[in-house]
């Protein structure tokens, strides 16, 4: 039937615009499966397009605004980061100071020590020696003056005789008398 | 009876006229009848302070040779000046161990001239570390 018409159309208007190669008749069955298209697509389809085109807008636009926070997250953990190990290394340089310090102390109390304990073993030496000396000369003392008492004894028994001994005596009670 | 009783009783007897010795032989008994026997040489401390206190010093010389008499003078006039006694008797004995010179002990105190007491002097000293005795140079 449709080619029918369409023979029934081109032949009725062969004479006018046909001549310029234009068929009204195709133009306007184009026109109106477009128009049908459009209503269709308007009806069943543009909405949901639209709706996904905007969701899918949103979450682009979601996706942006994540990847802006992630960045900034990221530059704050950076930053943060370097501030952390700045105060590290500061610290570390505190606590290699202090140990420096500490060690230095340590080998300075260490002298010290080493140093009072040399003098206290020397001073006791000295005193052992001191007394060794003494108690030596103590006892060559000792030994002398008994060589000497005996000596004297022996000498006297044999060499003092009745009259010295009461000429010594008679002297001493004088001189206990005076 | 107490040591004071005792010695009391002794010259007691001595005043009224009895013979020394028999007094000592009283003066004996009584010791041991009070038993005291262990306190023989108080006993006779305290009549020798006794005889001191009356004017008589009882001394004891202890010599390495025998006495001469005028030894015995001297002693004499030494103990009379020194305590006053008006009388002296002395008790001698020999001790050669002395080596020489006396030991004259009173009941006050001790006399020591013998050669032996000079040597323990001595030794005494120079063990304790007089300077008298030992010089600044020892063993320097």
């Amino acid at each position: 039937m449709l080619e029918n018409f369409t023979q029934f159309a081109a032949e009725s208007e062969e004479a006018g615009i046909a001549a310029l190669g234009i068929d009204p008749v195709a133009i306007l069955l184009q026109t109106g499966t477009f128009l049908l298209l459009f209503f269709l697509i308007k009806k069943y389809a543009l909405e949901k397009i639209n709706k996904a085109l905007s969701d899918r807008e949103q979450t682009i636009n979601e996706g942006v605004k994540n990847a802006q926070k992630a960045e900034q997250a990221v530059a704050r953990a950076t930053e943060k980061q370097e501030e952390m190990l700045k105060a590290a290394r500061k610290e570390a340089d505190e606590i290699i100071a202090k140990a420096h310090t500490e060690s230095g102390e340590l080998v300075a109390q260490a002298e010290q020590r080493a140093t009072e304990k040399a003098e206290k073993i020397a001073s006791e030496a000295e005193a052992r020696l001191d007394e060794s000396v003494a108690k030596a000369r103590t006892e060559l003392r000792g030994e002398l003056v008994e060589l000497v008492i005996a000596t004297t004894e022996t000498i006297l028994g044999e060499k003092l005789d009745s009259k010295n001994d009461a000429k010594l005596l008679a002297k001493a009670i004088k001189e206990t008398t005076k | 009876m107490t040591r004071a009783e005792l010695t009391r009783g002794f010259f007691g007897l001595i005043d009224a006229g009895m013979p020394l010795r028999k007094a000592v032989a009283r003066l004996a008994a009584g010791i041991v009848d009070s038993k005291k026997t262990a306190q023989v040489d108080l006993v006779m401390a305290d009549i020798a302070h006794e005889l001191q206190v009356r004017g008589h010093a009882y001394v004891k010389v202890t010599s390495a040779r025998e006495l001469n008499t005028a030894l015995s003078k001297e002693i004499t006039e030494l103990i009379r000046l020194k305590t006053g006694a008006k009388t002296v008797e002395i008790e001698s004995e020999q001790d050669a161990n002395l080596i020489g010179g006396a030991v004259i002990e009173t009941t006050e105190r001790t006399y020591d001239f013998s050669i032996r007491g000079k040597l323990n002097a001595l030794k005494n000293g120079v063990n304790n570390g007089e300077d008298r005795y030992i010089g600044k140079r020892t063993l320097e």
